[in-house]
């Protein structure tokens, strides 16, 4: 157990060795090494632009999360409970899970213009099919022995949402959150790209233009340190938490 | 503690969605207050769903089912021990109690499950014990709500042979000390004179009381050879 936590803490620093071992090798303008990105990163922030764009980009990201969180969570329960409406709706899921990110965000910015709207809107449409159907597959696996238990024990529906459903669907809550993030980064990040006037990727479009590679993964690796930030400090302490009961702490 | 209610099932008729035969059609069955009756018959022949109408688990059949001359889903609920543990794996021992009963305090909890042999184990959760060990904090659950009405179905199958006699040494304290009334579905006809005052042979379809056989001599005088005689007017 110790050298499994020694071999995570070591993961990390391991990589930033490898880049700056190859950074090393190959020298040249458009390969910095971690230490000029550290560098780069350090005169954006202190020049006042980093922290603005990544929090801009922050905030989009977190709307389209919760909303696309809150709907996929109500629409998988009533999907996973209600037969008849799964039937009507799974094909509409199948749609919303196939189709391609770039073109919700045209459409939207088409009909909506290069608006917040536009953008948190399009993220939620995104997003919201993979975690309907993550969190209809959990409610579809509700023991039904646990069903039976709650009904011998004439548990009323707070006791029995808080007690023998939710504890059942939480493992499926967290999955979705997990994936939701990562994807959301990514398309968040794309859609600003392609039309919004600040962020992180809209920053990252502009250095393109200057071929400004350090700038280019100084603001990467600003955006990786929030979302390892994330990860430790809020997902996995959450997920011990809930899950606590399925195995020894460490 | 005081003696467990009186219960009677009336079931005028009880069918299963798609079958010809009904499962039982007027079929009368009392347990006094305070008495262990247990159920056999071959396999399904309607002794667990007897005990999930009781429950209030199936409610589509026609008949009244009462507990102390109260119909059954008003009065309090009776403690169910299924087929298995079926504890809440998220929950401790104890809160696996509290989720019987809400209002169950500590000290509570801690009696119940030292009253199954399990003192000290009220903040272990399923995981961390044995088979046995579950079924016994399974036991102590339908102990909680206090109704003094007991559903045992088949409460040692899959135990081995030893786990099988520690929970039946349980269950002759528990029924001793709570003067529970208990409705014991099994289908060894040896579980039923060890345990029961009475025995119920269920057989045919519609399913029909072929045996009723009261065991007169208390549980604690019984020998071996008394036990063998009780099983074998069941059948064994």
């Amino acid at each position: 157990m110790r050298v499994e936590r020694l071999l995570e803490i070591v993961s990390l620093p391991l990589l930033l060795l490898l880049w700056q071992i190859l950074a090393m090798v190959f020298t040249h303008r458009l390969f910095p090494s971690p230490i000029d990105v550290a560098q780069t990163m350090w005169d954006l922030a202190a020049g006042g632009r980093l922290l603005p764009d990544l929090a801009k980009t922050l905030a989009r990201a977190g709307a389209g999360f919760v909303l696309a969180m809150a709907l996929g969570t109500a629409l998988g329960i009533v999907l996973g409970r209600v037969r008849w409406l799964d039937r009507l709706f799974s094909g509409w899921l199948l749609v919303g899970l196939n189709l391609p990110a770039i073109v919700v965000a045209i459409v939207l910015y088409i009909w909506l213009g290069l608006t917040e709207t536009a953008l948190v809107l399009a993220v939620v449409i995104n997003k919201m099919p993979l975690v309907a159907t993550t969190i209809r597959e959990g409610v579809r696996s509700f023991l039904p022995e646990y069903e039976e238990l709650a009904q011998a024990l004439r548990l009323p529906l707070g006791r029995k949402l808080g007690r023998v459903y939710l504890p059942q669907l939480l493992p499926f809550v967290l999955a979705a959150a997990r994936t939701g993030l990562s994807l959301i980064w990514k398309i968040v990040l794309v859609f600003e790209v392609l039309g919004s006037d600040g962020g992180m990727g809209y920053r990252v479009g502009v250095l393109f233009q200057f071929f400004d590679i350090a700038g280019i993964l100084a603001y990467t690796t600003a955006f990786i340190l929030v979302v390892l930030l994330l990860e430790h400090g809020l997902l996995r302490p959450l997920e011990r938490r809930v899950l606590r009961w399925r195995a020894d702490p460490a | 503690m005081a003696r467990g209610p009186g219960l009677s099932l009336q079931i005028a008729e009880k069918r299963f969605a798609g079958s010809a035969e009904p499962l039982f059609r007027d079929l009368r069955l009392d347990v006094a207050p305070g008495s262990v009756v247990a159920v056999l018959g071959p396999s399904g022949v309607g002794k667990s769903t007897l005990l999930r109408l009781v429950a209030g688990i199936d409610r589509a059949f026609s008949g009244a089912i009462t507990i102390d001359g109260r119909p059954a889903r008003e009065a309090a609920p009776p403690g169910f021990v299924f087929q298995d543990a079926r504890l809440l794996p998220w929950l401790t021992a104890a809160g696996n109690l509290r989720l019987a009963a809400p209002d169950l305090d500590e000290a509570r909890a801690e009696q119940l499950l030292g009253q199954v042999g399990l003192s000290g184990a009220a903040g272990l959760y399923p995981r961390q014990l044995s088979g046995g060990m579950q079924r016994r904090v399974a036991l102590a659950r339908a102990l909680a709500p206090g109704g003094g009405l007991l559903l045992l179905d088949e409460p040692f199958v899959s135990l081995d042979r030893a786990l099988a006699d520690d929970m039946h040494q349980l269950l002759r304290d528990v029924f001793a000390s709570s003067q529970a009334s208990v409705l014991l579905v099994t289908h060894d006809p040896l579980d039923a004179a060890q345990l029961a005052d009475r025995a119920l042979v269920l057989g045919g379809g519609p399913a029909r009381i072929q045996k009723d056989v009261a065991f007169p001599i208390g549980r604690a005088e019984r020998d071996g050879s008394l036990v063998r005689n009780y099983a074998s007017q069941l059948g064994a």
